[in-house]
């Protein structure tokens, strides 16, 4: 009887440290072995940045997929504003497009000021013909949303310049001079190796 | 009978009890977005003021026996997009842990990271700005969380900070209903000052962080 008696008391013991215990943070730091050393590095000051996503089927290989990632590889106002927002490309199957955007028919694209606003949003059905016709409305959003003001200083230490994407509209004009350029350059280019192989001889 | 009733009142309590937010050494959460300061129609990023915006079923809970440094850095890696080295790390690393192995951890995992430790309030540069506040400045305005050593013997993550308030996301209560997030709220001055009570240590990662749910 004794014994029945020590185990109960044993088992509510038990039972009283497990609920006791439940609620408690588990430990987790333990004390550090020696004291790091100093040092300082630049961080880069990457804030007020807008951001790109583009978003794929899993395992995507249809041709609107591949269109999609060839316009931002290949047009010249995407690969800009690539450059300038933070681009992402992703999967359907990861977090961000599954938790935010879950009945999106992907691809899409979507491009989100620096307070996560929705600058422009296209997607699987619904998207421009061409990668041009992209960045012509990427373009068109971001002046409509954001004409141009004077670069506005932030109120607070922790808040970030804002950073809205310039895209240039290409122009015939600025692709002429760059063709007549490329065309003097490649004269220019025959006539030097004309010369050094006459010389060579 | 008297009993019965005694046992009815006990449970009545449990269950009450069980139903009260925790406001755990005096870090009240953040119930719902009505509560937080608004700006005219700003989004809730812009008026919340948190950027470390994990969804509860993508934030990682602390793991076998005490990860919550662990559980942080996964955090971080998650916001900043790199779901294959959270993974990665998630497999590799539990247990307890302290900032000098923390970094030479990161170090050889040959991540991009910063970190300071500034228990004393240090203004190196002399601007009248301690470091510490400049760190956690700077994760703001550049869009990132950090791991912080913050409450006794425990490690969570800065989720971001308003004027008035500091946001943290704690990886011991992860399954907030909230859709953009249920994060404890502490006053500014009361957090630098309890942070640096807890050793001053802080880190981040230095990739792009995603951005929260589009508005």
């Amino acid at each position: 009887m004794k014994s029945l008696s020590l185990v109960s008391c044993l088992l509510s013991a038990l039972a009283l440290a497990a609920v006791l215990l439940q609620d408690k943070p588990e430990p987790v730091l333990i004390e550090a072995a020696e004291p790091i050393a100093d040092r300082v590095m630049d961080l880069p000051e990457d804030g007020g940045r807008w951001s790109t996503i583009v978003v794929y089927p899993d395992g995507a290989k249809d041709i609107e997929s591949r269109a999609v990632a060839s316009w931002f590889a290949t047009e010249p106002r995407l690969q800009s504003l690539r450059a300038q927002t933070r681009f992402f490309e992703f999967p359907q199957t990861a977090w961000w497009p599954r938790s935010y955007l879950p009945n999106t028919p992907a691809p899409y694209v979507i491009v989100l000021d620096e307070n996560n606003r929705t600058i422009y949003h296209a997607y699987r059905g619904a998207l421009p013909a061409d990668g041009e016709s992209v960045a012509d409305e990427i373009q068109t959003r971001i002046a409509d949303c954001c004409p141009d003001v004077p670069d506005q200083k932030p109120q607070h230490e922790w808040q970030a310049r804002r950073k809205v994407p310039l895209l240039r509209p290409s122009s015939p004009a600025s692709d002429d001079l760059l063709s007549g350029l490329a065309a003097i350059a490649a004269i220019g280019g025959a006539a030097w190796f004309g010369w050094r192989s006459r010389e060579a001889a | 009978m008297g009993r019965c009733f005694l046992a009815a009142g006990a449970l009545l309590v449990l269950a009450s009890l069980a139903h009260t937010p925790k406001c755990l050494d005096g870090h009240c959460p953040v119930e719902n977005l009505s509560s937080l300061p608004r700006t005219g129609d700003m989004p809730v990023r812009a008026h919340t003021g948190i950027v470390l915006e994990l969804p509860p079923a993508v934030r990682t809970r602390n793991w076998g026996g005490g990860s919550c440094v662990h559980a942080s850095n996964v955090n971080l890696l998650k916001q900043m997009g790199q779901q294959e080295l959270a993974d990665w790390w998630r497999k590799n690393y539990s247990g307890g842990e302290y900032d000098t192995r923390l970094v030479s951890r990161l170090e050889a995992a040959g991540l991009k990271y910063a970190w300071i430790s500034d228990s004393r309030s240090h203004d190196s540069d002399g601007d009248g700005t301690a470091d510490g506040e400049e760190f956690f400045y700077w994760c703001m305005r550049t869009g990132r969380g950090a791991g912080i050593f913050y409450k006794p013997s425990h490690s969570i993550n800065f989720a971001g900070m308003d004027e008035q308030y500091v946001y943290l996301l704690d990886n011991n209560a992860t399954d907030y209903p909230e859709r953009v997030g249920y994060y404890e709220r502490v006053p500014r001055a009361d957090f630098f000052r309890r942070w640096r009570s807890y050793g001053g240590f802080a880190w981040t990662l230095i990739y792009d962080p995603l951005p929260g749910g589009p508005q």
